[in-house]
């Protein structure tokens, strides 16, 4: 399927570079059907840890109203559910289903925000999702070595100082997302 | 007080214009902070991991800034049907702006087309297209939304500016024909049965008083004096005469009360988004008026449209190319207005002397099968175009559908020979359409 894509070489002497020649793209219910899938796979992690009922009673009605409606709360129902469930089990924190859900509730989030914003009936063009997959990449980088130091560090408990210092730090980010949040 | 009356006044106006927060920010917000928090104090690490990527996504994306604009470029009013064409806009997205989510035609296809989702690049974005259907229509209406990272803030969606045009009728080629000229007519391009100045040798006869010496056919008149005494006496001057070429008029008379296709069962359904049935009789009977018009304004003769439905929608006689424009914009404009069956209204003021008439219909009533026979006393030729589709569907809602079809094709017969017995010339209207060779027929029988 072509997509949205520069001008080809033949025009570019009559159009300035940045001019867009939009293709057929792809239908945009494939965001839909890829926030199904991914919401399918968040549904199996605590499901297959045993969280049966909470999995059937809250994670999957919020993943099936996601697909339906993916600019609306039910999203964060989800993300919210799965962490939850997941941490409610037990079990090494740096487990497998835990390291599979950070990406999955990550992508899924993107996914349900870019759906927000198109119609079903719309179209998608795989020029647009050039940016956010390298975001995705980027941030999930920057995650593995986040998890790496994690897994390193001892399990002990942890020094009243550092834990005030780690507090304090949170609430430092807290006040710079709302600074860097401002619509102005 | 004044001051927090504004402030709350600039908070109500913040959720509605400009750039504001979705959902995706708010879950970004209170998921991802709130679970970095919550794990954070008891010690769950699976909740930061799970809540981090949300906020390392809130850091790196700053909140957009400006106000974008979509202005589409100036497109000609009046295009050509089948011609390749590029509708464009102008997008500035301003800063901090990743998508782009605009309405734009998809390739090739009519109508304004599904919204698209594109990155916000500031610049022209463009589309091909191509109009195959005629008809006054809006090709584009640039509806617009940008989005930021991830779908975290939006500006619109704001409804663009709806562009209307007219995509004329297609011209398509048709061999030409002669037509019979008018009788009253001094000058034009078409042998006349009387003598004259023309180019067409006539006849060879005897030099008489009043001959242009220039006419005298030297080489006959000699063999004539070699024949007598060798003299070249008046009696064997010979002289050569020729057909007059004069004007010629043909009306086209489309029939604009009755729009069918082959299904029976959708002739009374309305047309959803456009003004006629693509493939239909009306769009046939449409195609067909502006390349017979085309046709004849070529070759030089005067063309002149007839709406049978209206008594004011047609166009008198006139020739060169902007008449034909002007009976294209014409046909668009009548075919508009397909209002059911009424009588059929044929002014005879409309019709010049002599002119051949065609008419397009498919023939669907007696009214104007009486109105066609009554133009042939006039003495002119009558040409009917038959634009009934050739195989009609039943209508599978009733158990009487085959029996109508059955009605409607016995009918349809009868009117059609009653129209050739009255010397009209009958032809269907499809691909490569004989009405040259038929002209060509008709003039070697008149002449015959």
């Amino acid at each position: 399927m072509s997509a949205a894509r520069e001008t080809p070489d033949a025009l570019k002497g009559t159009l300035r570079t940045s001019a867009l020649l939009v293709g057929r793209g792809m239908p945009a219910v494939v965001l839909r059907v890829v926030i199904l899938l991914v919401g399918a796979v968040i549904v199996l992690v605590p499901w297959r840890e045993g969280a049966g009922v909470g999995t059937l009673v809250v994670l999957l009605p919020a993943v099936i109203a996601s697909v339906y409606a993916p600019a609306s709360p039910a999203p964060a129902g989800v993300v919210v559910s799965a962490a939850v469930l997941v941490t409610l089990s037990g079990g090494d924190p740096l487990r497998a289903e835990v390291l599979m859900l950070v990406p999955l509730v990550h992508l899924f989030h993107i996914t349900c925000g870019l759906a927000g914003v198109v119609p079903v009936s719309g179209r998608v063009h795989l020029s647009a999702l050039r940016a956010p997959v390298l975001r995705f990449v980027s941030v999930q980088a920057v995650m593995a070595v986040l998890i790496g130091l994690a897994a390193v560090l001892p399990t002990t408990r942890t020094h009243p100082l550092v834990e005030a210092l780690g507090l304090a730090g949170l609430a430092g980010v807290a006040v710079l997302v709302i600074w860097l949040q401002r619509v102005k | 007080m004044n001051r927090a009356r504004e402030w709350f006044k600039a908070r109500r106006a913040a959720r509605t214009e400009g750039w504001r927060r979705t959902d995706a920010l708010v879950r970004a917000v209170v998921c991802g902070l709130g679970l970095v928090t919550v794990g954070m104090l008891f010690h769950r690490l699976e909740l930061v991991l799970v809540g981090l990527p949300l906020v390392i996504g809130l850091l790196l994306t700053p909140a957009p800034v400006g106000t974008p604009t979509v202005v589409s470029r100036p497109h000609p009013d009046t295009v050509d049907a089948a011609v390749d064409a590029t509708v464009a806009v102008t997008v500035a997205p301003g800063e901090g702006a990743a998508f782009t989510a605009l309405r734009m035609p998809m390739p090739a296809t009519p109508g304004t087309g599904p919204v698209h989702l594109l990155p916000a690049v500031e610049g022209e974005v463009r589309t091909k297209a191509v109009w195959q259907a005629w008809g006054h229509s809006i090709y584009l209406r640039p509806d617009y939304l940008f989005a930021g990272q991830d779908g975290l803030y939006m500006f619109g969606p704001v409804v663009g500016v709806a562009a209307h045009h007219t995509v004329l009728p297609p011209v398509d080629p048709i061999p030409p024909g002669p037509l019979p000229p008018r009788a009253a007519g001094l000058v034009g391009a078409h042998r006349s049965a009387r003598p004259g100045d023309g180019m067409e040798l006539r006849d060879i006869r005897p030099f008489r008083s009043g001959d242009r010496l220039r006419r005298v056919d030297w080489r006959v008149s000699l063999r004539a004096a070699a024949a007598s005494d060798g003299t070249l006496a008046p009696g064997t001057l010979h002289v050569r005469e020729r057909h007059a070429e004069a004007d010629a008029d043909i009306v086209v008379a489309l029939d604009t009360r009755l729009d069918v296709d082959r299904s029976v069962e959708q002739w009374n359904a309305r047309t959803v988004g456009a003004d006629t049935r693509p493939g239909g009789s009306l769009d046939l009977g449409v195609r067909a008026a502006s390349s017979l018009s085309a046709m004849f304004l070529r070759q030089g003769d005067r063309v002149g449209l007839i709406d049978l439905g209206h008594p004011r929608g047609g166009v008198p006689v006139g020739s060169g190319r902007r008449h034909l424009q002007r009976i294209r914009h014409q046909l668009v404009h009548t075919a508009r207005r397909v209002a059911g069956s009424g009588d059929p209204i044929l002014n005879q003021a409309q019709v010049p002397k002599g002119a051949t008439v065609m008419v397009l219909s498919p023939f669907l009533d007696d009214e104007l099968v009486g109105l066609v026979t009554r133009l042939t006393r006039r003495g002119g030729l009558v040409v009917a175009i038959d634009l009934l589709p050739a195989e009609l569907t039943p209508d599978r809602t009733t158990p009487w559908g085959p029996a109508v079809v059955s009605i409607l094709r016995a009918e349809h017969e009868v009117r059609i020979r009653a129209l050739e017995e009255h010397g009209v010339v009958v032809l269907k209207w499809e691909s490569g359409p004989p009405v040259g060779a038929l002209l060509r027929a008709v003039r070697r029988r008149r002449r015959s």
